[in-house]
């Protein structure tokens, strides 16, 4: 370090806790030496979201947000712009990303009990953000205007009709027109491209002060802080920078491998990532064979559309009622850490029962997500409603079986 | 507890992947910023124009349209031709290397038509008659906005308010056919 | 920790292994599998011949310029514009729209033709392949004809002169009842002409990025092996 330096950082830290902050969250914030890479996702998932900030605002400088121009736009983007295509489907093949490693790096946290105390809020926000991903995503796809744009649109904004009393007012008030229309596309895009975003950052914010407030966990549900070394750090944790910086640049690496074999060679993804209806312009007038969310939506799709039964003598139809269970699907995961009663933090020390559970959750979000992008019939049916009994059995009956299944003993050290 | 840290591995690894990391962003940034070239739509909108000059009389003029600026495209007469040396003394820039009609063709001129003052458009009077603006008028360009004058070449006289001659597009002549901007 | 994932990846795959959607070929059972091949470049012109002198006249290839085709295809100007552009008032840089519009086609077939730009990417290539070899005549049609794969599809037979035209038999499969210009093999590599060239119309770029794709993964590859190594490095001091 020069004095030239020197002079530069203590001039700006008088003014701006640059250094502090550096120590704080990175060179001097203690993480779990041994963790394993599922610990990888959250920090590839900055990554994807960089990615979709930027291609998503090159493709703004291209796209036209307007019911006669949107999908000629794209199609200009595809065709006309310097490397369009290379943008349209880095993004397209992004948000496929965001979603896989969003569901790989929750389950993560339900593994390793990432949402126990004093974790409760991380995951609070952790969940807020998959809220806001959903919407994002669902925004998003509208825009270009395709045919399943379009009519799973439709879909969705059908089922907020179908809420009681308000339902066809509200539908026509989100629409800002008596059917879905270009007033709509308009601010689906505005929502997409500033609202949702800004709001996604604020709470990648919160959540990282959260989780730095308190510290990471590890595979072992092992708490590190417990042990320090003579200058107060612990003796299983190592300070983010350098050692967990640089061993994510290799795992960063692999991710791209991954990510752009698929944009150069497979972006449709065999019609899971980019539909095939949506090359059609949407088309009032013809409604596609089979309508289907794409693939991430699929397990609560699947879950909306198990429930065919309603609660007449409470004037519920079984449209709403899938609403509402739909909803609750997404809801429930905000309270895992207040369902959660076991002595342990992870999987690996819980009881049997802990471990039935999460596998019957995971085979059973799989099994609806296949489910999910199916056409109906009476055996899927039965089958998306056996996995929809056993998404949310575990999770429902988690306080019990946590707090009174034999664990076995967590080690004091990593 | 006491394992020697190879410095000199360490600086080595710091190095290459500094030069990977630097090649990564530049590669990322090439797509990016190539983006923002004119597209094919620009490209076919800015495309050069054709004008088929056999129809154009001596001493008319024909506006066309060219990246959204009017261009003058004037058959000069030989009169206008023979005019045009006497004017040398008159104008701010004779532009004697241009040519006579400032174009490769000896008959016609072809001009941007936007007054190098604050871009209004001059207008066509090719008459040789007194005008109010000049009394010994020997035909050429008056812009109404603030009284400059040009001569048929497109060349600024003296004591106008625009500074510099009409600017010439590149153009080129095949025959009769005339192009505007460069061909593809 | 591994026996879970391992569980998880079984589930998973047992659910991926299948393409989306159905595998929907109207009467026919399944579609033949046809993967398009936009790398050969004299596919590529055969079935824009192809796609000029038999589909040009009602449909439209509204999304492709002219002058991306040429540069893409290697087409010489002259053969460009007085082959296959052959009206003067069209510009390079225009789209091919070949002067149609969708009112016309209303009127004469009864239904729009649509714009095949994007066509298979809609219904993927295997459909287009196997329906522009399922035509049969039907004399209860307006037009004459019907096809296996588009029950009441409202396109006549165009391609009849070169395959030849075919009926159903009573099991409800497709049988030559006369022989065209081209004999069943010719015919069929046609069609993988024609197949290809609207793949390519489809998505112009295809061909440049499967090829570039190679060195941006191999880029990576090198990448990741370098913050290995310096990974590596770091976590001797953490071990």
């Amino acid at each position: 370090m020069s004095k030239q330096n020197n002079s530069l950082m203590s001039w700006l830290d008088k003014r701006f806790p640059v250094t502090e902050n550096l120590e704080r969250h990175l060179t001097k914030h203690p993480v779990p030496k041994k963790v394993n890479f599922f610990y990888i996702f959250g920090a590839l998932l900055m990554v994807i979201f960089m990615v979709q900030v930027i291609t998503g605002i090159w493709l703004m400088m291209f796209y036209t947000n307007t019911e006669e121009g949107a999908f000629a736009s794209v199609e200009y983007i595809m065709r006309d712009v310097e490397y369009g295509w290379l943008m349209r489907y880095m993004h397209s093949t992004g948000a496929s990303a965001f979603f896989f490693l969003m569901y790989f790096h929750m389950f993560r946290g339900l593994l390793y009990g990432s949402y126990q105390k004093p974790k409760e809020l991380v995951w609070l926000f952790g969940c807020f953000l998959l809220f806001l991903l959903m919407a994002e995503g669902f925004l998003g796809y509208v825009l270009p205007w395709g045919q399943m744009s379009y009519w799973a649109a439709n879909v969705i904004l059908s089922l907020f009709g179908a809420i009681p009393v308000i339902g066809p007012d509200l539908q026509v008030w989100i629409q800002g027109d008596y059917v879905l229309s270009g007033a709509t596309l308009s601010r689906f895009f505005a929502l997409h491209v500033v609202v949702v975003p800004l709001l996604m950052i604020a709470l990648v914010v919160f959540h990282i002060f959260a989780l730095h407030e308190v510290g990471a966990g590890n595979p072992e549900g092992v708490d590190i802080e417990k042990h320090r070394d003579e200058k107060g750090m612990p003796l299983d944790g190592a300070p983010f920078h350098p050692y967990k910086t640089f061993s994510a640049l290799p795992a960063i690496g692999i991710f791209f491998v991954i990510f752009f074999a698929i944009v150069f060679f497979a972006p449709e993804g065999g019609g899971y990532f980019l539909e095939k209806p949506n090359f059609e312009e949407a088309d009032f007038l013809k409604t596609p064979e089979h309508i289907a969310p794409v693939w991430y939506y699929a397990p609560f799709y699947s879950i909306l559309r198990a429930i065919t039964f309603g609660i007449p003598f409470l004037g519920i139809t079984s449209k709403f009622l899938g609403f509402i269970i739909f909803a609750a699907s997404i809801a429930i995961l905000f309270v895992v850490p207040w369902l959660d009663r076991s002595k342990v933090q992870s999987i690996r020390y819980k009881g049997i029962y802990s471990k039935i559970g999460m596998i019957l959750f995971a085979a059973s979000f799989i099994t609806l997500g296949y489910l999910g992008t199916k056409p109906v019939n009476e055996l899927r049916t039965l089958i998306a409603q056996i996995c929809t009994l056993f998404y949310f059995l575990p999770l429902i009956l988690m306080p019990i079986y946590t707090k009174y299944e034999e664990t076995l003993e967590v080690p004091e050290r990593l | 507890m006491s394992k020697k840290i190879d410095q000199n591995r360490r600086r080595a690894l710091h190095i290459t992947s500094g030069v990977v990391g630097a090649v990564t962003v530049a590669g990322f940034a090439v797509p990016f910023l190539s983006a923002w070239n004119p597209s094919e739509k620009a490209k076919a909108l800015g495309a050069s124009v054709k004008f088929d000059l056999s129809k154009l009389e001596a001493g008319a003029m024909v506006v066309l349209e060219w990246r959204r600026t009017p261009i003058f495209v004037v058959h000069q007469t030989s009169a206008a031709i023979e005019n045009l040396p006497k004017l040398d003394a008159k104008v701010t820039n004779p532009a004697k290397e241009e040519g006579i009609t400032r174009s490769v063709n000896s008959r016609y001129t072809v001009l941007k038509g936007v007054c190098t003052h604050l871009s209004c458009a001059p207008k066509y009077h090719p008459e040789i008659e007194p005008k109010a603006w000049d009394q010994e008028w020997l035909g050429g360009f008056f812009c109404p906005c603030h009284g400059s004058k040009f001569d048929l070449a497109g060349r600024v006289y003296k004591g106008v308010p625009a500074p510099t001659n009409l600017e010439v597009p590149p153009h080129s002549f095949d025959g009769d056919m005339l192009t505007v901007g460069e061909a593809v | 920790m591994i026996r879970y994932f391992a569980l998880l990846l079984l589930i998973a795959f047992c659910g991926k292994l299948l393409p989306a959607g159905e595998s929907e070929c109207g009467a026919l059972e399944s579609c033949t599998e046809y993967k398009a091949d936009v790398h050969d470049l004299f596919s590529l012109q055969r079935g824009l011949g192809l796609y000029m002198n038999y589909c040009s006249s009602c449909h439209s290839l509204q999304y492709l310029r002219w002058n991306r085709l040429q540069k893409d295809l290697d087409i010489p100007e002259n053969i460009l514009k007085e082959d296959l552009i052959l009206n003067p008032n069209i510009k390079n840089s225009d789209y091919m729209t070949f002067g149609l519009n969708s009112d016309d086609s209303t009127a004469w077939l009864g239904a729009y033709a649509p714009d095949l730009t994007l066509r298979t990417r809609v219904r993927g290539e295997s459909w287009v392949y196997t329906y522009l070899q399922s035509f049969y005549e039907d004399a209860s049609r307006p037009l004459g004809s019907n096809n296996l794969v588009l029950q009441g599809s409202s396109m006549p037979h165009v391609l009849s002169s070169l395959q030849g035209r075919q009926q159903l038999n009573n099991k409800g499969e497709l049988v030559k009842v006369s022989e065209g210009m081209l004999s069943e093999q010719e015919f069929d590599f046609a069609m993988q002409d024609l197949v290809n060239f609207l793949a390519y119309a489809a998505e112009p770029i295809r061909s440049e990025r499967e090829k570039n794709g190679i060195f941006v993964i191999l880029f990576f590859i090198i990448f990741t092996a370098v913050m290995w190594l310096l990974n590596r490095e770091y976590s001797k001091d953490i071990k």
